[in-house]
């Protein structure tokens, strides 16, 4: 060990290049992969308490068939089974279906979302996302809040009155008159373009559906408890044809966009620790080439094979710590910064990455997986580049050595 | 020289070709020669006549391409590798031309090495390095670098690293080629010492005449077979 921790400084110049290597794809990989799980992170929370809720209830057959009659019966019985299940923080009900919208000569198609607006704001952000005007307002009748782009293209504004049009859970066509109180800008294209939010009494009104949800949106107290809190409601409502379904199943597109951007951010880490493999290969292999001769002379005096490739893999050992250490610490400090100060962008960026369904914003993460991950690829990594040089020094004969120029 | 005495080294018809670059070269071919311990013996002759690959030969380092050499009553290149290194660490100690030392290690650490290696205690290596060091001339230099020191001094070094183990036989190859004839004669002085003092058996190639002149039994070389024999003291 300590011949080995010698060597390392015996060339100045290489060790630093060569841990400065390290240090790099160490930090490199950890901000990166950090950066993913802190933006996924953030994506998901705020994605979810946006709109979709962490975890909803729903008609079994509704998320394969969304229709009026794939519905259940909102009581004061169910969401008290559903509110008592530890870990749930809160509820809100539901009504979703499509409908027509019209103002002056123009219509459009729309989603309708019907909300109880006093429990609305306890479990999404939505509320907050008001451009203009206000969000609905408890008691309120026959009022609409609407995406920011759907009323440009509607040419209508706040204040304006427009005709609602849509099939009934009888059969009958339901058309009624609302005011538009808000404009709401999400960042979500499918809301801020056609969404279309009113209370809940007027769309059991306008749908003749009166006490009927489409699903009860569910916050949690603690998100990495998401899986156990939808187990054991799920648990709780086996008797009765709704399940249980998390953001996961609720949001499938924007999970699969995830796991491809998790992909792509893996192929570049896969190809940074390639390089760096090669990087601390070369460094590795110039440093024993150039100390065949000494090698020689410690074979000579009676020294194993064995004993010499130990020495030379404490130098590898001590080069990877120091790098990773260095590393780590490095990305720990930028990571815990951007996950305190995320960075929120804006122009094509943004546009490009609402087109994904992402939000425009990068954070980060320090959490236990993000160190291990770093820790184990790199020092894998490392170990690999080593075993060439190793194999160069387990077969290397003493006279060769000696007589090395 | 009385036949009674012991035998450590007995090469029989030893022969060695090297290939450079696909050409055959002959660099010993076919030396039977014994060494007895205690003795002080020179393999002479010019450049290419096949000192250095006999020295090597003879110590474990590099195996003939025919014949047989038996160290201690025992066939040396039927062993394995790490049993050679044994043998080495053991028995050998080695004086190289360009005193061929650890440059990351002081002096005192360049004797202790072989001693780490057989494994003595660190106090006890310790305190036997710096005390032949000290026998040696060189004490207060225990804690210098091999590039902090003079060729002289280096190759000091050398031989107490060599005799460090209490080696049966100690080879050196060209001990005294890279210094001026002071410090030569001087390190010469030491090792007809060690050999009076503490019996050890030097085995030496040169062609140094100040080498020459002191062995007491003289081998000539030339074309790789032995010309000349003689017993000079």
């Amino acid at each position: 060990m300590k011949i080995g921790w010698r060597n390392l400084w015996r060339n100045k110049r290489r060790t630093v290049v060569t841990i400065a290597a390290i240090t790099f794809a160490t930090a490199v990989f950890m901000f990166t992969r950090g950066m993913q799980y802190g933006t996924y992170e953030v994506n998901i929370r705020e994605i979810t308490r946006l709109f979709s809720g962490p975890l909803q209830i729903q008609h079994r057959d509704y998320q394969d068939t969304p229709n009026l009659f794939h519905s259940f019966v909102l009581s004061d019985s169910l969401v008290q089974q559903v509110t008592t299940v530890p870990g749930v923080r809160a509820v809100t009900p539901r009504v979703y279906t499509e409908g027509l919208i019209a103002f002056n000569h123009n219509s459009m198609g729309v989603t309708l979302i019907a909300v109880d607006p006093r429990t609305e704001p306890q479990v999404t952000t939505i509320h907050q996302k008001i451009k203009q005007g206000t969000f609905l307002q408890p008691g309120h009748r026959w009022e609409i809040v609407a995406g920011e782009k759907l009323l440009k293209n509607l040419n209508a504004a706040v204040g304006d009155t427009v005709v609602l049009l849509t099939q009934g859970f009888d059969g009958s066509m339901g058309n009624m008159k609302f005011t538009i109180v808000g404009s709401l800008r999400t960042g979500a294209r499918e809301l801020d373009q056609f969404g279309v939010f009113m209370a809940l009494p007027d769309a059991w009104e306008l749908l003749t559906m009166a006490g009927r949800v489409h699903a009860l949106v569910v916050d949690v107290d603690n998100l990495k408890r998401l899986y156990a809190t939808q187990k054991a409601l799920q648990k709780r409502l086996q008797k009765t044809p709704l399940v249980v379904l998390n953001w996961e199943e609720l949001l499938p597109e924007f999970k699969q966009g995830m796991e491809l951007d998790n992909l792509s951010g893996l192929l570049f880490l896969v190809l940074l620790v390639i390089v760096v493999a090669f990087g601390i290969l070369n460094t590795l292999l110039m440093s024993i080439t150039e100390r065949f001769r000494e090698f020689g002379i410690m074979l000579s005096v009676g020294m194993t094979n064995e004993r010499l490739a130990v020495v030379v893999f404490w130098e590898g050992i001590f080069l990877m710590l120091i790098g990773l250490l260095l590393g780590v610490s490095i990305a720990g400090v930028v990571n815990y910064y951007v996950q305190l100060h995320p960075i929120v962008f804006g122009g094509e960026l943004a546009k490009i990455s609402e087109e994904y369904g992402f939000l425009p914003v990068l954070s980060n993460t320090v959490e236990p997986r993000v160190w291990i991950q770093t820790i184990v690829s790199i020092g894998s990594i490392s170990l690999l580049a080593l075993v060439y040089p190793l194999f160069k020094v387990l077969h290397l004969e003493p006279l060769k050595g000696l007589r090395y120029t | 020289m009385s036949e009674t005495r012991q035998v450590i080294i007995q090469a029989t018809n030893v022969k060695k070709t090297y290939h450079d670059n696909g050409v055959p070269v002959q660099a010993v071919r076919g030396i039977s020669l014994t060494i007895y311990q205690g003795d002080f013996l020179v393999i002479a002759g010019p450049s290419g006549s096949g000192k250095t690959t006999l020295l090597n030969m003879l110590g474990a380092l590099d195996p003939p391409t025919e014949g047989e050499v038996i160290f201690e009553g025992e066939p040396l290149y039927t062993k394995t590798r790490k049993q050679l290194a044994d043998l080495r660490l053991e028995k050998i100690g080695f004086v190289f031309q360009a005193y061929n030392l650890i440059p990351v290690l002081s002096a005192l650490e360049n004797v202790e090495f072989p001693m780490m290696l057989k494994g003595i205690p660190e106090k006890e290596r310790r305190q036997r390095a710096q005390a032949i060091l000290t026998d040696l001339g060189i004490g207060d230099l225990a804690h210098k670098r091999p590039n902090e020191m003079s060729g002289g001094q280096q190759q000091r070094v050398a031989v107490a690293r060599a005799i460090g183990n209490n080696p049966t036989v100690v080879l050196a190859d060209e001990p005294t080629a890279n210094l001026d004839s002071v410090t030569g004669n001087a390190l010469l002085d030491l090792m007809e010492r060690m050999n009076r003092e503490k019996h050890i058996t030097f085995v030496f190639s040169s062609h140094d005449p100040k080498v020459i002149q002191r062995a007491r039994r003289l081998v000539r070389l030339r074309d790789g077979v032995i010309v000349e024999e003689e017993v000079q003291k």
